[in-house]
């Protein structure tokens, strides 16, 4: 049976060593270029008309944008309508790094935590320095809970200031889990079916594509979760308290 | 007959958009299948909240611990902080799954109108 974590080892397609420090070209770094390639064709090519009738691909595009248009205007609120597009791209890029990764042979970058972990981060620094923006030294008052007792106040600050700190770690852990999982398990059912021959084999082979479906409904939610996510640490840097 | 062969009124279509709509409410409120799928999932979820916490409070604990030379003080702190933090984080998710108004949120605007809500738009 084949290795099920084969899958996610990076291999360089094209080696660059820069001083010292390896930049290669990976199957990773393919992609996450196809998966921005793919996006950014799919926008322009379905607004490529401005039809005032759309066609498929058009309100594929407008779905894709009411939908996360009113995600961050029930969760963030309407102020937060100015990083729409921030917000967007972040949608983008992980649905479709997720949903490429379920074609057979495909990498999924986003089962890798370094990328989802620097994808939080950034959300974690954008966040964070639009709350410093919009509301100066004020922003470090959301670390006070308010209410509390002064004589709680030693202990509860540092809980408020981890809790705020780890949200980038949970925010990664999930979505990298639940693709890693999937595609993991995946992999182990295929190897079963591969294993047991063309008769018993129905069996494993049948659960692969459940599992197939359930990948697809996972890809979307994740990058959707993932999202909302963003839209409420946004809405708690913009509204504090 | 000579009054079908004037088009709907838009009322007609309204009313009938309406009650098909209730109905669609009703039957979604009475399945509770799906709810407890998301129990599941929304318990996994503060798990991983929770766990997120843990992790960090072990880094960044042992982290200072190299850096001082203190050796178990801020393991030890941290542990204890980082599983606190998570726990609030995990409380806060749960709360914001929930639809109660967390701690955070009290502008009135929550979450749950999202089923209902978006209903116009695709």
């Amino acid at each position: 049976m084949a290795n099920p974590l084969e899958q996610f080892e990076i291999h360089p397609i094209v080696p660059i060593l820069v001083g010292g420090v390896d930049v290669s070209f990976t199957n990773a770094s393919l992609w996450m270029a196809v998966a921005v390639a793919s996006a950014y064709g799919f926008v322009m090519l379905g607004t490529r008309h401005h039809a005032l009738v759309p066609g498929r691909l058009q309100s594929m595009v407008e779905l894709a944008y009411e939908f996360v248009a009113g995600m961050v205007r029930e969760n963030a609120g309407k102020e937060a309508m100015r990083y729409f597009p921030w917000i967007f791209t972040l949608f983008m890029l992980v649905f479709f790094g997720n949903t490429l990764g379920i074609i057979p042979g495909a990498f999924t970058f986003t089962s890798h935590i370094i990328v989802t972990f620097t994808l939080a981060i950034g959300v974690f620094i954008g966040t964070t320095a639009v709350g410093i923006y919009l509301h100066g030294l004020r922003f470090f008052t959301f670390f006070v809970p308010p209410g509390a007792p002064k004589l709680m106040l030693p202990l509860l600050v540092p809980i408020e200031i981890l809790s705020y700190c780890f949200r980038p770690i949970s925010l990664s852990i999930r979505l990298f889990v639940n693709m890693m999982a999937g595609h993991t398990m995946l992999k182990i059912f295929v190897g079963f079916a591969i294993a047991l021959g063309i008769l018993l084999g129905l069996l494993p082979f049948s659960v692969t594509v459940a599992l197939m479906g359930f990948e697809i409904v996972v890809a979307f939610l994740q990058a959707y979760i993932f999202t909302v996510l963003t839209c409420l640490y946004l809405h708690d840097t913009i509204h504090l308290h | 007959m000579a009054q079908d062969e004037r088009p709907p009124s838009f009322e007609r279509f309204d009313a009938e958009l309406a009650r098909f709509r209730e109905r669609r409410r009703r039957r979604a409120a009475r399945s509770g299948r799906k709810r407890a799928r998301s129990a599941y999932s929304s318990g996994l979820q503060a798990g991983i909240e929770i766990f997120a916490g843990l992790l960090g409070g072990l880094a960044l604990g042992y982290a200072l611990d190299a850096w001082t030379g203190l050796r178990p003080l801020f393991l030890v702190l941290f542990l204890i902080l980082g599983g606190a933090a998570g726990l609030l984080n995990a409380y806060r998710e749960l709360r914001r799954m929930d639809g109660t108004p967390g701690e955070r949120r009290r502008d009135g605007q929550q979450g749950n109108g999202a089923s209902g809500g978006r209903d116009g738009t695709g």
